[in-house]
């Protein structure tokens, strides 16, 4: 839908909430008293991307370079009108769905693995590092370097390294090199193993092993989610959702999408933000960050490499269980959107497993595409919300975050 | 205008002897004014130079604060003191009592308007009823309408940090920084702090038009090994750069 008026669609310039949060964020923090762990980033980041991460421009140009990568990979991803599941829900309103899986690494990650990597290779870095829970990230991270003629290496969360072998294949298909986190290969993966050797892996335990695998070779390490540059990258979303529904001449009502980290959801969001639309961050009952999680200080990683933050979170050391949705697994969540959930902006909910399942099934059953598992907690949300009134004129507007055709196997789990 | 150059002492750090006699012995003319920070148990937005001031290598008295104070009185330089507001907090108000007694009436809160918005407005309204004013500290991610708020309901300058936290450097256009903040903050004073690396950056700020700057970081090294001369050496060489850059 609206491919065809893709420069129309497309904005010139990504969007950044900070200027416009109703409170200032409250910057990183160091712990280690001698060292600076912000200063740090310095050495593993791209500068342009530090620069975006501390930035107060509302309006940051995208490069060309990225403009035409974006074209080439898909962008603008479709909205469309969900018509067929109104019809099944009797919903009396208009549902509409951003596909970010129609790119062609299959989820939103491609966004900001794009800007990134090109930042690293416009410095003559010549290899990338990174981590990756489902393996979307790690998917988009091998691409873009490959697209910007660098090697990539990716630490995967090891319960998904075990489940999503295709993902890895992908994954090496671009060129990456892939190993299951905790690995031998840094110290902290190590130590990690030597406490428990069956260790399922978590993506603070994967950040911490990539941060350090970058610093010790001297790569530059890319950013998955959580940080303010990842989601500005990501307003595109937004952006191109804004521009769609004007198009089309209709409103957002609610914008409603899954969390992880946060960076498709905030990126689906922010640009309505100054807005009136009821917004839903829709999250794992096994990963209940916003509901039972703390809004405070913590460690983005689980070694505390990297600075701490404040945001809502299970504790750096939280180890959720093997769900079937990987990517919804992180501890925490990017501070703009935990203060705008705090403050009661954002609201948040969790949904289990068999209510997921079943709006996949009846997503991929009315609309024909399905969706990866993360996506399914913001089509379960929007079901929820749908069937509470369906006599509601209001238009929901879904972020689908990416297709669930590597993830087919949590079907024959049995619903629980 | 003669661009204002501030400087940053931990009260306390490297010991209270040192501190006394380094306001005394500062020359006259050289500096504007006299930052003193008093330590503080979690000394959240600063890097790891001044983090080290505040700790177990800090020897704090009050009457030291006394001292200092009435020095700085007699000799006319302009003083400000900070204190993160978490320390406020956990003693109960007795450092604001304290504070309502001494000679310095502006003060600066870093954690205020961060940690502690929910509060802020009546804070700022019992430090104006001990006669002190609070001197908004904001930064790159300080919202537009936040500045405004803070703006309007003070009176001082305004202290706007180039950087997340004191002696880091993460990458900064620095006239585009000056000139954010110009654009939202009107007919006041705005000094720049955290982070300013050397002259070169302190010229660059009065060059984009900052009325003045305020450093720390930069002379704690030569603060810890008790040299003086040192200390006031480098304070005048940014002290010539801010003047050359008008």
């Amino acid at each position: 839908m609206y491919q065809s008026r893709e420069k129309e669609i497309l904005p010139e310039y990504w969007y950044n909430v900070v200027p416009d949060l109703p409170e200032q964020l409250s910057p990183p923090k160091d712990s280690k008293k001698d060292t600076s762990s912000i200063d740090m980033l310095n050495r593993i980041l791209p500068k342009k991307l530090l620069e975006q991460e501390f930035s107060f421009k509302r309006r940051e140009k995208i490069p060309e370079e990225v403009m035409e990568l974006y074209h080439q990979i898909g962008r603008p991803t479709p909205l469309v009108r969900a018509i067929n599941l109104e019809k099944k829900l009797g919903y009396s309103g208009k549902i509409y769905f951003k596909y970010e899986g129609a790119t062609v690494t299959g989820s939103h990650k491609i966004n900001t693995a794009l800007p990134q990597a090109f930042y690293a290779a416009n410095e003559g870095v010549q290899e990338v590092v990174t981590e990756t829970g489902a393996g979307q990230w790690g998917t988009a991270t091998a691409l873009a370097a490959s697209l910007n003629g660098m090697r990539s290496k990716v630490f995967m969360v090891r319960t998904s390294f075990n489940q999503k072998p295709l993902r890895k294949q992908i994954m090496e298909i671009y060129g990456a090199k892939v190993v299951p986190s905790p690995s031998i290969e840094t110290e902290f993966g190590r130590k990690t193993l030597a406490e428990r050797a069956d260790h399922p892996g978590t993506l603070g335990i994967a950040i911490s092993e990539a941060v350090e695998y970058a610093l010790d070779k001297g790569f530059k390490y890319l950013l998955g989610s959580v940080m303010n540059s990842v989601i500005t990258h990501q307003s595109i979303i937004g952006l191109e959702t804004a521009r769609q529904l004007e198009i089309e001449g209709e409103e957002a009502d609610v914008m409603i999408g899954c969390v992880g980290g946060g960076s498709n959801f905030s990126g689906f969001v922010f640009p309505f933000i100054s807005g009136k639309a009821e917004m839903i961050a829709s999250t794992a009952e096994e990963v209940p960050k916003f509901t039972h999680g703390k809004f405070g200080y913590d460690y983005i990683d689980t070694a505390g490499l990297l600075p701490q933050l404040k945001m809502f979170s299970l504790g750096a050391g939280f180890v959720p269980p093997g769900i079937y949705a990987g990517g919804l697994r992180y501890h925490g969540a990017a501070p703009a959107l935990s203060m705008l959930v705090h403050s009661g902006r954002i609201k948040a909910e969790d949904v289990g497993e068999n209510e997921v399942l079943a709006a996949m099934r009846l997503f991929a059953g009315t609309q024909g595409i399905i969706p990866a598992p993360e996506s399914g907690h913001a089509i379960a949300s929007a079901i929820r919300y749908a069937k509470r009134d369906p006599q509601s004129r209001k238009n929901i507007i879904i972020n689908v975050s990416g297709h669930g055709l590597l993830d087919l196997s949590i079907f024959s789990r049995g619903e629980k | 205008m003669k661009p204002r150059l501030i400087i940053y002492l931990t009260l306390g750090f490297p010991d209270n002897e040192f501190v006394e006699d380094f306001v005394q012995n500062i020359p006259d003319g050289i500096i504007d004014g006299f930052e003193l920070g008093l330590p503080s148990s979690d000394p959240r937005y600063d890097g790891p130079k001044i983090r080290s001031t505040h700790g177990e290598r800090n020897h704090f008295s009050q009457d030291h604060m006394g001292r200092v104070l009435q020095t700085c009185s007699d000799r006319k330089i302009r003083v400000n003191l900070l204190s993160y507001y978490s320390d406020i907090e956990n003693e109960g108000g007795k450092n604001l009592q304290m504070l309502a007694g001494l000679s310095a009436h502006e003060m600066i809160v870093p954690d205020l308007l961060i940690d502690y918005a929910e509060v802020a407005d009546a804070f700022i309204s019992s430090l104006k009823a001990s006669g002190i004013s609070l001197i908004p500290f904001f930064n790159a991610a300080t919202p537009d309408k936040v500045i405004k708020k803070y703006v309007n309901e003070t009176d001082s300058w305004i202290y706007y940090g180039l950087q997340p936290s004191t002696g880091i450097n993460v990458p900064v256009n620095i006239p585009e920084v000056v000139e954010r903040a110009k654009s939202v903050i009107h007919e006041r004073d705005i000094i720049f702090g955290f982070g300013i690396r050397n002259g070169g950056d302190a010229a660059e700020i009065i060059r984009a038009g900052g009325h003045g700057i305020a450093i720390g970081s930069a002379i704690v090294d030569d603060l810890a090994k008790h040299d003086e001369r040192a200390a006031i050496l480098k304070i005048s060489e940014y002290r010539e750069a801010i003047d050359s850059a008008v």
